[in-house]
């Protein structure tokens, strides 16, 4: 038995895009990558703000950020885009200024799009953020894995895992444990497998939430 | 706005730069070599289009920058290595043109992750 490697980095030529598509010379590598870290906090910290609270999570699948010379392009793909848009037409322009606010030289061009999933519970990071509200509200972590479970079957995927690790139902000892439906061949390259990891932050501590969704098959 | 600049001598000179043919030599640079060879056809096509002379991409050789580290957070076990690689391709395309057209050219085909640096050599 050995370590996992992420299911993501895995596929990352074949199957997987990235979701950070620039390029830039070396020298200015650190910098740009700066820039993508910041874009990202950025937009977690407003839906952190403005969204969640005990009876709500972000949505948020994935931030895809793609650069051309001066123009950035930020989509934003979540689940559930009423929640993002808050007052009527507005849109998103509040987050936009925020971004725009964060990125140093004026000079290039934001465009930020919100893409809608159209089964929300069929991306492994809007589960997760599920279970973990679950978990926060101290329901019982057998329960929330299967009621995940049956979230994300209506969505068609062919298989999916969840492993939830830490101290479950407030147990001294901690364990980790983990419920699966259908397959997930991990070794299978051309398997279009997505995972997300999300820390769950108990009274007890933390409770690390893994999902693989397997999509289909190439 | 030609008539709002008083101390600009050089506008008429702007105005003639327009027959002069510059030599420009547009370099792009990528990390994935389909979207820099599909930007490369469409400056060549566009180039073509606008009958200048055009030389071919030059393809330079592929830069590749390797980083080796320990898989292990510790050096505990068979030590193994993971091998990282950002390879970096660069095409070279020299064009005989004046300047407003090449900047026509290169404002329609860019595609996100290809990085497009134009370069006038005046003759």
């Amino acid at each position: 038995m050995g370590q996992k490697i992420n299911p993501l980095g895995f596929r990352l030529g074949i199957t997987q895009n990235h979701r950070s598509y620039w390029f830039a010379k070396p020298k200015k590598y650190s910098k740009v990558f700066e820039e993508d870290k910041k874009i990202r906090d950025c937009i977690e910290l407003y839906v952190q703000k403005h969204i969640k609270n005990s009876s709500n999570y972000g949505g948020i699948a994935r931030v895809e950020i793609k650069r051309k010379t001066d123009l950035i392009q930020v989509e934003i793909y979540t689940g559930f885009p009423a929640l993002l848009v808050e007052s009527r037409g507005q849109g998103i322009e509040q987050l936009k200024l925020n971004v725009q606010n964060i990125l140093s030289s004026g000079d290039r061009r934001l465009r930020m799009t919100l893409i809608e999933i159209a089964k929300p519970y069929g991306e492994p990071n809007i589960l997760a953020e599920y279970i973990a509200l679950q978990l926060e509200s101290r329901v019982a972590f057998r329960r929330t894995m299967k009621k995940a479970i049956e979230l994300a079957k209506k969505g068609n995927i062919k298989g999916i895992k969840i492993q939830i690790a830490g101290r479950l139902n407030g147990a001294e000892i901690a364990r980790v444990e983990w419920a699966r439906e259908g397959r997930v061949p991990l070794q299978t390259i051309r398997a279009r497998i997505n995972y997300c990891y999300y820390a769950a932050q108990t009274i007890y501590g933390v409770l690390g939430i893994k999902v693989w969704i397997f999509q289909d098959e190439e | 706005m030609a008539a709002a600049l008083p101390m600009k001598p050089g506008k008429v000179g702007v105005e003639e730069a327009a027959e002069t043919v510059h030599r420009i030599r547009i370099t792009l640079s990528s990390k994935n070599v389909k979207n820099l060879e599909k930007v490369c056809a469409d400056l060549i096509k566009g180039a073509k289009d606008k009958r200048l002379k055009v030389k071919g991409p030059v393809r330079m050789p592929t830069k590749v920058m390797r980083i080796t580290t320990r898989k292990s957070p510790c050096g505990e076990g068979t030590n193994t290595w993971d091998g990282f690689e950002l390879r970096v391709h660069k095409r070279v395309i020299d064009l005989h043109s004046p300047s407003e057209v090449v900047k026509q050219i290169t404002s329609i085909t860019i595609e996100p992750g290809v990085e497009v640096e134009v370069t006038i050599a005046d003759v």
